[in-house]
């Protein structure tokens, strides 16, 4: 059974257009969606979790348009966008029990220890907090009730190498749980090392479609060529 | 340089929130109402001349005051909190320039601002009406530089004081989520919860000045503590101003949260908060004023509900960015005043009060129905 299915999706703004993109993404699947800056990755992913409209096509994320009716994909869906901070005001710790608060979240101490984050760091207002550690906390958020499937806007964004390696484990423990995820990166090395699959998006087109055990970079160059 | 870049932001921010072509409307529609405002005042008064004058002097130093009050939110700007929400600041804090040369930058872009939006319009409407007015025209632009200015200057003082971090926790409010997190979005930001005192509080001096000071509006002063319940009415909107200045409705799409959710969630922290604060502002009023209390807390309250709801309904999750816009502004304009002029008339009147009280019902339960049936999409 797909987790997510989309059809034709497309998008136009004055500058940029979102043309046909379709993309499906299995059970215990993960799909990177790779491309330059400024293909339309972010666009795509926060139409398929409903953040943004789309002007045609059809999106369904487990059998529900996000669109249309994003209530009951609250406690099954996880999000990572990529422009989004905890809130300034809440401290580490206060913004995890907020979002425990709006959903059931049961992984969040267990995720907290992967990410490293110790209590100095929880204690202190997010606004005071490095990039990273506020990176780390968002990645917490995404994982911590257990979701089906998780959307992953460029996960790496301000985390140092070893961050970074705790946070391909949590990736790789999601998948061995039979969890779901769509990763959007620019990054050839995380998705040939996380994802099942990719589809290459440039200027708002997939251009292209591989499995990852495929020489991904030169896929990526020649995509960017087309 | 900085100055005109700070300009196209703060019209790319009404841009993002609604037709900027609407922000033109201000200036015409302040320029209408001074101008059809003096004119119904020389005509059917026997008010002279100074008092509009007292008037739009009042009015300058109440909008400097108001302006220099969301100066807290620009200290938390610039030391990089708000980071989307504000960006004049957001996009100008990494360019190698001073923090306080930014903020005078800021002043004078606020300036300049209120001077075309408000300030210019208003000193050419009475000035068309009746002629001679230049000189309170001065005034009134003095007064709201120098209000401005010194409310700057306090609003600074106050951010000085300790973190408020470890007195309040998220942990002691009770409530939903964003309830309790609009809370310490407030008491931890920029001046904490003093900075609705400060503004009430400056609201309140200006309303004891007017009714001791400008003969045309003494008649407030017959029956004191019911026209001062519904001004504090009224000057919620600072409150749910506030509430909607830390966040944002992507801060919580990631969440699954909509809108819908937020803004009653919004509504209902507007509920509480405004009952605490006009609870201890009629308190304040009665001891000064006297009268009854009762009827002031009807009318208060009542009129704080109603304002909440039209805020709500107007302008959503955007008060500060939709109030700007000349269109939105005059329906609230219209759905407020509809009912709080004649409410004021009557509760001026010795006999009136049960008057005031028959339109206050009315407008309660407008906006009980507008909350009900109205606000929400879904």
């Amino acid at each position: 059974m797909s987790k997510l299915k989309a059809n034709d999706v497309s998008k136009h703004y004055s500058d940029f257009s979102l043309d046909d993109v379709d993309l499906v993404v299995g059970d215990n699947e993960t799909v990177g969606i790779l491309g330059s800056n400024g293909a339309g990755k972010s666009t795509l992913m926060e139409i398929l979790t409903g953040q943004e409209s789309r002007d045609k096509g059809s999106v369904e994320v487990l059998e529900t348009d996000p669109e249309e009716d994003s209530s009951g994909l609250q406690e099954r869906i996880g999000i990572l966008p990529e422009r989004e901070d905890p809130p300034s005001f809440l401290t580490g710790d206060e913004y995890i029990e907020f979002v425990s608060d709006i959903r059931t979240d049961e992984e969040s101490e267990k995720l907290i220890e992967k990410v490293g984050l110790d209590n100095t760091s929880l204690e202190k207002q997010t606004r005071s907090l490095s990039k990273g550690q506020r990176q780390k906390l968002m990645i917490v958020q995404a994982f911590s009730h257990n979701p089906e499937l998780v959307f992953i806007d460029e996960p790496f964004i301000n985390l140092d190498p070893g961050a970074q390696e705790d946070v391909k484990e949590i990736f790789k423990e999601h998948s061995e749980e039979g969890g779901s995820m769509v990763i959007s990166t620019h990054l050839i090395s995380l998705a040939e090392e996380v994802c099942d699959r990719v589809i290459f998006l440039e200027e708002g087109q997939k251009v292209e479609e591989a499995s990852a055990d495929q020489d991904l970079k030169k896929q990526f160059l020649e995509a960017q060529n087309r | 340089m900085v100055l005109n870049e700070m300009f196209k932001e703060e019209w790319r921010l009404h841009s993002k929130v609604y037709d900027s072509k609407y922000l033109l409307l201000m200036p015409l529609l302040m320029f209408s109402l001074s101008f059809l405002g003096s004119n119904l005042i020389s005509r059917f008064s026997a008010g002279p001349r100074t008092d509009i004058g007292l008037l739009i002097m009042a009015f300058g130093f109440f909008t400097g005051v108001a302006t220099g009050s969301v100066s807290f939110s620009n200290n938390d700007a610039v030391k990089n909190v708000l980071n989307k929400y504000t960006f004049l600041i957001f996009s100008s804090r990494t360019l190698p320039i001073d923090h306080s040369v930014l903020r005078g930058y800021l002043i004078l872009k606020d300036i300049i601002f209120y001077m075309g939006m408000y300030f210019l319009p208003i000193g050419i409407g009475v000035n068309l009406a009746l002629g001679g007015m230049i000189p309170y025209t001065a005034y009134m632009i003095g007064l709201f530089i120098t209000a401005l200015i010194t409310t700057l200057l306090l609003a600074d003082r106050i951010d000085s004081l300790p973190a408020r971090s470890s007195i309040i926790g998220y942990k002691d409010f009770s409530g939903s989520p964003l309830f309790k997190k609009s809370l310490i979005d407030i008491s931890r930001s920029s001046g904490g919860f003093l900075k609705i005192i400060f503004s009430l509080l400056s609201l309140m001096g200006l309303y004891w000045f007017i009714i001791n000071y400008v003969p045309i509006a003494s008649y407030l002063g017959t029956n004191p503590l019911s026209s001062f319940s519904i001004i504090l009415g009224t000057s919620s909107v600072t409150i749910y101003n506030l509430l909607n200045t830390y966040d944002d409705k992507s801060d919580y799409s990631y969440l699954y949260i909509n809108q819908d959710h937020i803004l009653s969630q919004k509504l209902k922290s507007f509920k509480i908060l405004s009952t605490a604060v006009i609870t201890a502002f009629m308190i304040l009023g009665y001891l000064i004023y006297g009268g009854n209390i009762l009827t002031g807390f009807a009318f208060s309250l009542g009129t704080s509900y109603y304002i909440g709801v039209a805020l709500a309904y107007l302008a959503g999750p955007y008060p500060n960015e939709r109030m700007s816009e000349g269109l939105t502004s005059l329906k609230f304009l219209v759905m407020t005043n509809i009912f709080i002029i004649p409410m004021l008339g009557f509760s001026s009147m010795n006999t009136g009060t049960v008057k005031a009280l028959i339109i206050l019902v009315p407008m309660v339960a407008i906006a009980k129905i507008t909350e009900k049936y109205l606000l929400y999409k879904h």
